[in-house]
């Protein structure tokens, strides 16, 4: 089970992300377990994460979080701003499981 | 697509400046912190709306079966929850500030430093006399614990887990071995730092006696609370917060985490300060600019104010994108989510639309203000509600249960429409003239 994390400020327009991607998911018949938290929360449950992906609005985030979580979890991305306005699940499923297949593979 | 911003100068220039505010741990604290007590504001709010309620039917009814003391219950669910901001808050902010840090690469806890947080609060605050002779008591005066003294707790906490932080890092720490539980390991932990910001506390409620503000809390509220509320509370303050938010989200970054970091602790002040106007049945209440106000009157539909805007695009888009932008948006518009919007349109980085998306939350900002001001509409009561709730309920419940602030919030949706149309209309024409020439 590869667990993914989306983060926002609030956790919620993400959600909505989450269960097109579950979705996706589902159809594709992958492995994973896809949750939204807050950006608060990320920290406290960084070892529960295999892949981390940020709202575009807190990509300003993603320095900070590649240098104190890079060595627990091992993709950290900012989600594509069309693809997330979109709600295009299945094509940011794809991109970041074969992120973190060639990660693995390395 | 055409005509979207696609040089690197924001990303370069600007990202670095945004990530080091959006990243400034102090600020962070104090809106995680702050938000500690947002349950407890919207459950007293809760109670003070089922009291209050202007409806005479109701109010008669409720009288009738209950008796006529039935909303006696309202103070003391008020005193319990919306009272008790600064205490809620001195625990919060200093519990997430000390957290922040680490000591040899773990993070500190926290915990401890809240606690601590707490007691030096209830240390610089001056316990009162009351009474005469035999009867007098001692007791703190509750509004301490109240949003009134709301900046005084803030400063304190903040000033606690600095010190706390900083004497953990320097090894300032009595060290037990690890096979002592780690809860009994943090009691000791606590002991040198307590005792050092104890001392410091008493140092300076016993320092400021001397000056002509003889309190410490005193000298905050003039020094601090005072021009800080007065510049958020103005036309001209709110103008500038709702103008750097809708800036920073033109470029793709929360704008409005950013700003309310700076701007809920003077807004959650002036809707206290409102509510408690409100309760006491006062004609004129004292603010205009509250966290209902900006929160649920002014991101009308999220960010932006898009409500208007995203109801057009659904039922007549042309276009299969703008199309498509509405029917994903219009449920999570109903709540002030518009994501979709501002990333699916775009309005990121696309110099056309960043018009009437900064435009028209200014255009109903300064509608709802100077409405109120003139006795156009009602004043936001103070009463907080979750900034999730659907617009036109928000207006009738902000109000303190009147028509007149759905009314606000119907010219105010009007209003954001008329600056949207002209530049939805363009961008549908021209998505739709591209999917032709494409051939989708």
């Amino acid at each position: 089970m590869i667990r993914i994390i989306l983060a926002c400020a609030e956790g919620m327009s993400t959600s909505m992300l989450v269960i097109k991607m579950q979705e996706a998911a589902q159809k594709k018949g992958h492995e994973v377990e896809i949750n939204a938290i807050s950006e608060v929360q990320i920290k406290s449950k960084a070892d529960e994460i295999d892949i981390l992906l940020l709202g575009p609005q807190i990509r300003y985030l993603l320095g900070k979080m590649r240098s104190e979580l890079g060595s627990k979890i091992s993709v950290i991305e900012v989600i594509n701003m069309s693809d997330y306005g979109l709600m295009n699940g299945e094509k940011i499923l794809d991109h970041v499981l074969g992120l973190y297949f060639s990660n693995q593979n390395r | 697509m055409k005509g979207i911003l696609t040089n690197n100068f924001f990303e370069e220039k600007f990202m670095p400046i945004a990530a080091r505010i959006g990243n400034q741990r102090h600020l962070l604290a104090l809106r995680d912190g702050i938000m500690f007590s947002m349950p407890l504001l919207i459950i007293g709010s809760l109670f003070i709306i089922l009291a209050e309620l202007p409806i005479d039917a109701y109010q008669n009814f409720m009288a009738s079966v209950f008796g006529d003391n039935w909303n006696a219950f309202e103070g003391a669910a008020a005193n319990g929850t919306i009272g008790i901001i600064a205490l809620i808050s001195a625990f919060g902010v200093a519990y997430s500030l000390a957290s922040s840090y680490a000591v040899d690469g773990k993070n500190i806890d926290g915990i401890p430093a809240g606690v601590l947080s707490v007691a030096s609060y209830l240390i610089v605050n001056i316990v009162g006399t009351f009474g005469t002779g035999d009867d007098a008591v001692e007791a703190w005066r509750t509004d301490i614990f109240s949003s009134q003294y709301l900046f005084v707790a803030l400063v304190v906490a903040i000033v606690t887990a600095e010190i706390y932080r900083t004497l953990l890092q320097k090894k300032l720490v009595i060290t037990l071995p690890k096979t002592v539980p780690p809860t009994v390991a943090r009691s000791f932990t606590a002991l040198i730092p307590g005792i050092i910001i104890t001392v410091f506390f008493l140092l300076v409620r016993l320092g400021f006696a001397f000056t002509p503000w003889a309190d410490f809390a005193t000298f905050i509220q003039e020094i601090l609370k005072k021009p800080i509320s007065a510049a958020g509370s103005s036309y001209l303050g709110t103008l500038v917060a709702c103008l750097v938010e809708h800036f920073l989200w033109a470029f793709g970054i929360h704008g409005s985490s950013i700003m309310t970091s700076v701007m809920e602790p003077v807004w959650l002040v002036n809707a206290a300060e409102n509510l408690e106007a409100f309760k006491s049945g006062a004609t004129k209440l004292p603010h205009i600019v509250t966290y209902t106000f900006y929160e649920n009157g002014v991101w009308m539909g999220g960010s932006g104010a898009t409500l208007s805007v995203v109801v057009y695009m659904l039922i007549f888009a042309k276009s299969k994108l703008v199309k498509q932008v509405g029917r994903l948006s219009i449920v999570p518009g109903l709540f002030n989510i518009n994501e979709p919007v501002v990333f699916g349109l775009p309005i990121v980085l696309n110099p056309f639309l960043m018009i009437p998306y900064i435009i028209s939350p200014v255009v109903v900002m300064t509608i709802m203000y100077f409405g109120t001001a003139l006795g156009i509409f009602p004043y936001t009561t103070g009463v907080i509600i979750p900034w999730t709730t659907p617009y036109f309920i928000s207006g009738y419940l902000m109000t303190g249960g009147k028509i007149g602030g759905v009314i606000m919030e119907m010219v105010a949706f009007l209003a954001a429409f008329a600056v949207w149309f002209p530049f939805i209309r363009i961008w549908d024409k021209k998505n739709y003239n591209l999917e032709l020439a494409s051939g989708e």
